[in-house]
């Protein structure tokens, strides 16, 4: 009887976990973290202005469909957003399929997703096309100016036109 | 005498619970190893400047600086220009190589010429003096017409490759 109260006395014993170096550990630790770590994630797009090319500018006629580069220009304006294309290897009839005006939504925002899609059916039909011509109001505010860039140089995970010429209303 | 001793023996030292703290320290550890990065970055924002958020993964290049905020421009930390209700003070956009910011970037210009002088001159184990473009830092209110004065000015000294600079979504 003595031996089975032993027996319990000992199997209550509590174990204790020295949690000294764990801590030490973790005060060592975490000041190496917070010094390496990045809370803002910052990225880049790419862009340019247009420049006077000194370059002739290629003859695309008699070129097969697939060959063919468009060039998108999105005016941003002050209630809408309008597409048109250029090209000199396209007739202006043909030119005209791809031209849209979207309105502003009851929000008041624009309607990007639209654009997007736009434009992916106009690099569907010309894979080659990459460039996007990008015109805004001058009252444009740049957080906007940044989203078009974004609907014209992605869909979702599809890549759209990777590259995105910001200028300014000529006339 | 028996009591005291008793007394003595009975005193036993509290136990600090560090039980909380050490759920607290773990919690902390797993959030910082999260946002652990191994090439943090080197830039100082500017307070004054709020960054639009993009869907963009392209990473920056370490160049020429520009900053634009509501109130004043710098190029690389220096203030070359002031903001007045959304225009530059002292800018006529009809002659932007009077403005400052055309001076200075012509000068990083001259400074790069000579560089790839040298280069060429000691033919630098084949490698290509990278090309100039700017790094922009611009507020998401700012209209477009200010930012336009600025980057035609740019274009104008010979810097039409801008890297618009966000924060990723």
């Amino acid at each position: 009887m003595i031996l089975g109260g032993n027996r319990r006395r000992s199997a209550d014993l509590d174990v204790d976990i020295d949690m000294v170096p764990v801590m030490n550990m973790f005060l060592v630790l975490i000041p190496f973290l917070l010094i390496s770590s990045s809370f803002l994630h910052l990225k880049a797009i790419n862009t340019s202005v247009p420049v006077i090319a000194s370059t002739a500018s290629v003859n695309q006629k008699e070129i097969k469909k697939p060959e063919i580069k468009l060039t998108a220009v999105v005016e941003i304006e002050l209630q809408s957003i309008k597409l048109t294309v250029i090209s000199e290897a396209l007739s202006e009839d043909k030119l005209k399929f791809f031209e849209k005006k979207l309105m502003k939504d009851s929000q008041g925002k624009y309607p990007l997703l639209d654009l997007s899609a736009a434009l992916q059916r106009l690099k569907a039909d010309y894979p080659k096309s990459d460039t996007v011509i990008l015109i805004p109001n001058q009252k444009t505010k740049y957080n906007t100016i940044v989203h078009a860039m974004d609907a014209a140089r992605n869909l979702g995970n599809k890549p759209l036109f990777k590259h995105v010429v910001l200028s300014g209303k000529v006339g | 005498m028996q009591q005291l001793v008793q007394k003595k023996a009975a005193f036993v030292p509290p136990r600090l619970q560090i039980t909380a703290m050490m759920d607290m320290f773990t919690i902390i550890v797993f959030f910082l190893l999260f946002s652990f990065s191994d090439n943090p970055d080197e830039i100082k924002l500017d307070n004054a400047i709020s960054l639009p958020q993009s869907t963009a993964q392209l990473d920056y290049d370490d160049t020429i600086k520009l900053f634009l905020s509501k109130t004043e421009l710098k190029l690389n930390e220096k203030t070359i220009a002031v903001l007045k209700g959304d225009k530059i003070v002292d800018f006529d956009s009809k002659n932007p190589k009077d403005s400052q910011l055309y001076k200075y970037l012509q000068q990083y210009k001259q400074a790069r010429e000579i560089e790839i002088k040298h280069h060429d001159e000691n033919g630098d184990d084949g490698k290509a003096v990278p090309d100039l473009h700017i790094l922009f830092f611009c507020d998401r209110d700012l209209p477009f017409l200010t930012i336009n004065n600025i980057v035609k000015t740019a274009a104008i000294a010979g810097f039409p490759n801008f890297q618009f600079l966000v924060l990723e979504t």
